[in-house]
C-alpha cells in the first residue's frame, strides 16, 4: 500500500520513538529546515556527538593557543574552531592578544601561505571525522610531494563507530540512528552494520536536504516498527556500501587508530586517528591531549551530546550560555546542538 | 563541519579540477577519486570526495517500494 511519508510522520501514533542524529551538519539542517515541527510528538530527535568542534577537549584548544603565541608560528584553522573556549581563553581571544591565527575555507590554502612566507611555520588545527581525515591525507601527500617542511598538524581526528558504540552502551533509550551521510561517503554505509546487529538498532544513512532527512526518518520509523536492525542507505546519490576505497587507503597510509578524548565523555579506545610511523614528524604535539577542564561547572555539554539531556535542560542555556558568549562547546558552532536549538528556539 | 556540495567537473589535470557550482567555478583537489570532465562530484573542504553514480533512480525506486512509498 502506498503512503505519503510526510503525512505518516506527522500523524504517527505508535510507540514513542527516539532517533539520534550524529552529524553536526544534520543537526544544523534539522533546525534550519524546521524538521521537528513536521513530526508527530511521538517522534523525538536527539543530537549526538557529531560536531567535531563540540567534542574537542580544552587541552587541545589550550595547546593551539600556546603554539599560536610562539614567535614565527601561525595556527591555521577552520572558522568554527576559533571561538571554542579553552580552559582560559579561545583562539579568537588569543589573536586579540597578538597571537597569530589564520582562518581558511580549505586546508590546501595553507600550502599557498607556506610558499608566500617561507620563513614562517604553520600548524593546522586538524579536527574532523572520517570525511575530513581523507582531505588531510590528500593534503599531506601534496605537502610531501611539494617538499614543504614548515607545515605540521595538531590533530584531533575522530572516527564514528567507537563513539556510536559508546552511546549505544550508555544510552539505552535510543531507537535508531540517522547516520552521517558524508562520513559514509568515505567509510561506506556498511561501516554501521556491526553496530546495527550488535545493538539491534536500525541506521538510515541520510543526505542533508529537508526532504532527504524526512525520508531517512521515515525509513527509521518503518524499520523500528518492523523491528529490523539493519542499515538502510537513503543517500545513494553519493554513498555506496563500501565507500571511497581510494580515500580509505590514503587515510590508512598516513594515519593509525589511537585512543581519543571526547569532550564530556572521556577517553574512548581507538576512537581517533594519529599520524603513523615516519609521518609523526608532521605532528605538532597531539599525543596525550586528554584534559578537559575549565568549562563552567554547570555545563551539560557531555550529557547533551550523548542524548541524555536536551539543551533546554541545561541551567546555563540561553542565560549564561549564548552564541555570543558560549560557556560550552555545543553553543559555539552553528552545528552544535545548543547553538542550533538557541538559534531556532520558538520553532 | 562535514558540509559537502555537489558540482560538475569542467576540466581536470588529474591532480586538480575546475568544478562548477551553479555558475560559480572553483579550483579544487582531485586526488581521492578518478574523475573526468562532465562528472557530477561531491566536494568537501576543497577536495573531491566522490563521483555521483548514474544509477540512483533505479536504487531509489527499489527503496521506495521497500518502504511502501510506491
Amino acid at each position: 500500500m502506498s503512503v505519503d511519508y510526510r503525512t505518516f510522520l506527522r500523524e504517527y501514533d505508535g510507540k514513542p520513538i527516539r532517533i539520534m542524529e550524529v552529524c553536526g551538519t544534520h543537526t544544523r539542517a534539522i533546525a534550519h529546515e524546521g524538521i521537528r515541527g513536521l513530526l508527530s510528538p511521538k517522534i523525538s530527535l536527539l543530537s549526538g556527538p557529531g560536531c567535531p568542534v563540540c567534542v574537542t577537549v580544552t587541552q587541545y584548544i589550550d595547546t593551539l593557543i600556546t603554539i599560536s603565541k610562539v614567535p614565527g608560528t601561525t595556527v591555521v584553522t577552520f572558522g568554527d574552531m576559533i571561538r571554542v573556549p579553552g580552559s582560559t581563553q579561545s583562539l579568537s581571544e588569543a589573536r586579540a592578544d597578538g597571537a597569530k591565527v589564520e582562518m581558511v575555507y580549505a586546508p590546501y590554502d595553507m600550502i599557498r601561505l607556506a610558499k608566500e612566507h617561507p620563513s614562517e611555520k604553520y600548524v593546522f588545527a586538524a579536527v574532523g571525522f572520517e570525511t575530513t581525515a581523507a582531505v588531510y591525507a590528500d593534503l599531506l601527500g601534496e605537502i610531501i610531494a611539494s617538499e614543504i617542511t614548515q607545515i605540521t598538524f595538531l590533530t584531533s581526528l575522530k572516527i564514528m563507530p567507537p563513539v556510536l558504540e559508546f552511546v549505544c552502551k550508555t544510552n539505552s533509550v535510543i531507537d535508531g540512528f540517522l547516520a552521517p551521510g558524508h562520513v559514509a561517503v568515505i567509510t561506506g554505509s556498511d561501516v554501521f552494520t556491526p553496530l546495527a546487529e550488535k545493538y539491534h538498532l536500525p541506521f538510515a544513512v541520510s543526505g542533508f536536504s529537508g526532504e532527504e532527512i524526512l525520508l531517512a526518518i521515515y525509513a527509521l520509523v518503518k524499520m523500528i516498527t518492523r523491528q529490523e536492525a539493519r542499515v538502510m542507505n537513503v543517500y545513494p546519490s553519493v554513498v555506496t556500501p563500501r565507500g571511497n576505497i581510494s580515500a580509505q587507503s590514503e587515510v590508512d597510509r598516513y594515519f593509525e587508530k589511537t585512543d581519543a578524548a571526547w569532550r564530556g565523555m572521556g577517553i574512548i579506545a581507538e576512537s581517533g586517528l594519529t599520524f603513523r610511523g615516519e609521518y609523526k614528524r608532521y605532528d605538532a604535539g597531539s599525543f596525550g591531549l586528554y584534559e578537559d577542564v575549565g568549562t563552567h561547572l554547570s555545563c551539560q555539554c557531555g550529557l547533551v551530546i550523548t542524548g541524555k539531556k536536551s539543551p533546554e535542560d541545561c541551567p546555563l542555556f540561553g542565560r549564561l550560555c549564548v552564541p555570543e558568549r558560549p560557556q560550552g562547546a555545543c553553543m559555539v558552532s552553528s552545528e552544535g546542538s545548543c547553538c542550533s536549538h538557541y538559534m531556532n528556539r520558538g520553532d | 563541519m562535514c558540509v559537502a556540495l555537489p558540482g560538475k567537473v569542467i576540466e581536470t589535470d588529474g591532480k586538480h579540477a575546475v568544478v562548477d557550482f551553479q555558475g560559480n567555478q572553483v579550483r579544487v583537489r582531485a586526488g581521492l577519486v578518478a574523475i573526468k570532465p562532465g562528472d557530477s562530484v561531491l566536494v568537501h573542504a576543497g577536495c573531491i570526495l566522490q563521483v555521483l553514480p548514474s544509477d540512483e533512480a533505479e536504487y531509489m525506486n527499489k527503496l521506495f517500494a521497500e518502504l511502501d512509498l510506491l
